[in-house]
């Protein structure tokens, strides 16, 4: 069979040889000189370069999708996969139980609203779901509870989950749900309640040592003194070695200098290591609502917050954190789809019943699909916009080697034709890929080899 | 890093997806399943007769499992997703 190189291979030059990396099928292999050389010179020759490929090396470059065949369409194989994936997307509802929160956090993307769900809405939700579920073929059903701050409507994720788990077991298909949480509200009651309602995951967020996060993350209306702080801090206590954590440290330049205490923190409780399933994770503040614009003001530049990132990961690492195997941490790989907004099973919900497709506009009624009690997809037009777009009709997009790693980045960037964050996104992936898998590989290697 | 001759060394360092034995033979890895993502490490030479496994990391799926998480990255919803 006539092979060609792929067009989504990437190539990493190394001290003793190189690495290719393949952004279709995420294969990742390391080569010594001759052949690294071998497969630099055949790229660079371009279409009739593969007759440079050593006989022995094509096994390994076709099993790894380096080669394929000279009448494959990659980019319409990718669109296939793409088109397929999103349309059979997993069943995702994220509901807000609540909009309220007992913090005020001056980058919250989350806008001014307030309410809480009624139970009439609740009931609503639940019929939805049962009809929803009915009508497909699910494999499974997850839950992200949001906000505001979800643990303050317990109550709500308690009844909710109850219906959610009663319909999965009838049809047979797995339940899950984590919680996106500012974790100041977590006692032995509400770790009880959360196992009760299938959560087995937690997104909680600490963006410092006490005086940091206090005065980034403050109680709202909160008397002097009182620290946001400890008391997620005793939330974390009660959580670890019992779910999967998420620790989200939101970074700027009035914190970035903070976070190494933070980990050190963590390290001195002994949360961090090789079981203890605790992943403190960088996230950079940027204004991507409304609400949350005057982050601009404070955001560190995307190199800035990169180098940061490696330098985290690599300390990570050597406390006993499985980075390289959890995809928190940017390592390049395939994705599926490029956001549960464009699935077609991912729902956002809000206490007023509201479906919308995307989190960020949750507060915009206008942008909503439909109410609950009318079920889960609205096919009006705010649905069909995020229905219809794909990044395979972007012809720059289209055409991009990087493509499988991106999809096009954020939909909504891209909707909204948002060219700072358009670019931004351009930049982390062409510019930035090759330190990752540089990292990956150095890891992998002193872990294993 | 092997015993085979260092210009012609290939390691496999992330597999694209769950590979049978018989697959890894035809590589030249010849030993236990892999699980596709990292969960295999091994290395072989592209030269016949000089196949050699360097790490057989199969114990890693245990480890993932340990850890709760799977070999390949998930979007995680609410803001996990946003790069």
């Amino acid at each position: 069979m006539p092979w060609q190189l792929s067009r989504y291979n990437g190539l990493i030059a190394l001290e003793d040889g190189g690495a290719l990396y393949n952004r279709r099928t995420g294969a990742l292999l390391r080569l010594s000189s001759a052949p690294y050389n071998a497969v630099a010179r055949a790229t660079e020759r371009g279409e009739d370069g593969f007759s440079l490929i050593p006989g022995g090396l094509t096994p390994h470059l076709v099993a790894g999708g380096f080669a394929v065949s000279t009448d494959l369409d990659e980019v319409a194989d990718l669109e296939a996969r793409y088109e397929s994936r999103r349309r059979d997307s997993a069943f995702l509802l994220t509901i807000s139980p609540t909009f309220r929160c007992n913090l005020s956090c001056g980058y919250c993307f989350v806008g001014s609203r307030a309410g809480s769900m009624s139970e009439d809405t609740q009931a609503n939700l639940i019929s939805a779901t049962e009809r929803f579920i009915a009508r497909g073929s699910h494999a499974s059903m997850s839950v992200d509870w949001f906000g505001g701050e979800p643990l303050l409507n317990l109550r709500v994720i308690r009844s909710l989950s109850a219906a959610f788990m009663r319909i999965c077991s009838g049809r047979g298909i797995p339940y899950s749900a984590q919680v996106i949480t500012n974790g100041t509200r977590i006692d032995e009651a509400t770790v009880s309640a959360l196992i009760e309602a299938g959560v087995d995951r937690l997104q909680v967020t600490l963006d410092g040592p006490a005086s940091v996060h206090d005065a980034r993350r403050p109680i709202a209306n909160g008397k002097p003194g009182r620290s946001s702080f400890r008391a997620v801090l005793d939330g974390l206590g009660h959580l670890v070695g019992r779910f999967l954590i998420r620790l989200r440290i939101n970074v700027d330049v009035r914190n970035q200098a903070a976070v190494w205490e933070l980990l050190d923190l963590l390290h001195a409780r002994r949360w961090l290591g090789p079981t203890t399933r605790v992943f403190p994770y960088l996230a950079r503040v940027t204004p991507f609502t409304e609400a949350c614009g005057a982050a601009a003001d404070v955001a560190i530049s995307l190199e800035t917050f990169h180098a940061l990132q490696l330098r985290w990961i690599t300390r990570l690492h050597s406390l006993g954190v499985p980075v390289v195997a959890q995809g928190l941490y940017g390592f390049p790989e395939p994705k599926l789809y490029c956001c549960g907004a464009v699935g077609s099973n991912g729902f956002v919900i809000t206490p007023a019943g509201e479906v919308h497709k995307c989190g960020l506009t949750a507060d915009d009624s206008r942008e909503a699909l439909a109410v609950v009690g009318d079920g889960l997809c609205g096919a009006n037009a705010a649905e069909g916009s995020w229905m219809r777009y794909s990044p395979f009709r972007d012809a720059t997009c289209r055409e991009c080697a990087f493509l499988p790693s991106c999809l096009g980045g954020c939909p909504r960037n891209q909707m909204l034709d948002r060219q700072r964050e358009k670019e931004e996104n351009c930049r982390y992936y062409r510019y930035l890929e090759g330190d990752f898998l540089r990292l990956h590989i150095q890891l992998s290697s002193a872990a294993t080899l | 890093m092997t015993g085979s001759r260092e210009e012609d060394v290939v390691v496999w360092l992330r597999l694209p997806r769950r590979m049978s034995l018989k697959e890894l033979k035809e590589l030249g890895l010849d030993g236990a399943a892999c699980f596709g993502a990292d969960t295999c490490i091994a290395a072989t030479s592209t030269g016949s007769g000089r196949a050699a496994i360097v790490v057989r990391a199969d114990e890693l799926k245990t480890v993932l499992e340990k850890a709760g998480l799977p070999p390949k990255a998930e979007c995680y919803g609410g803001d996990t997703c946003i790069v």
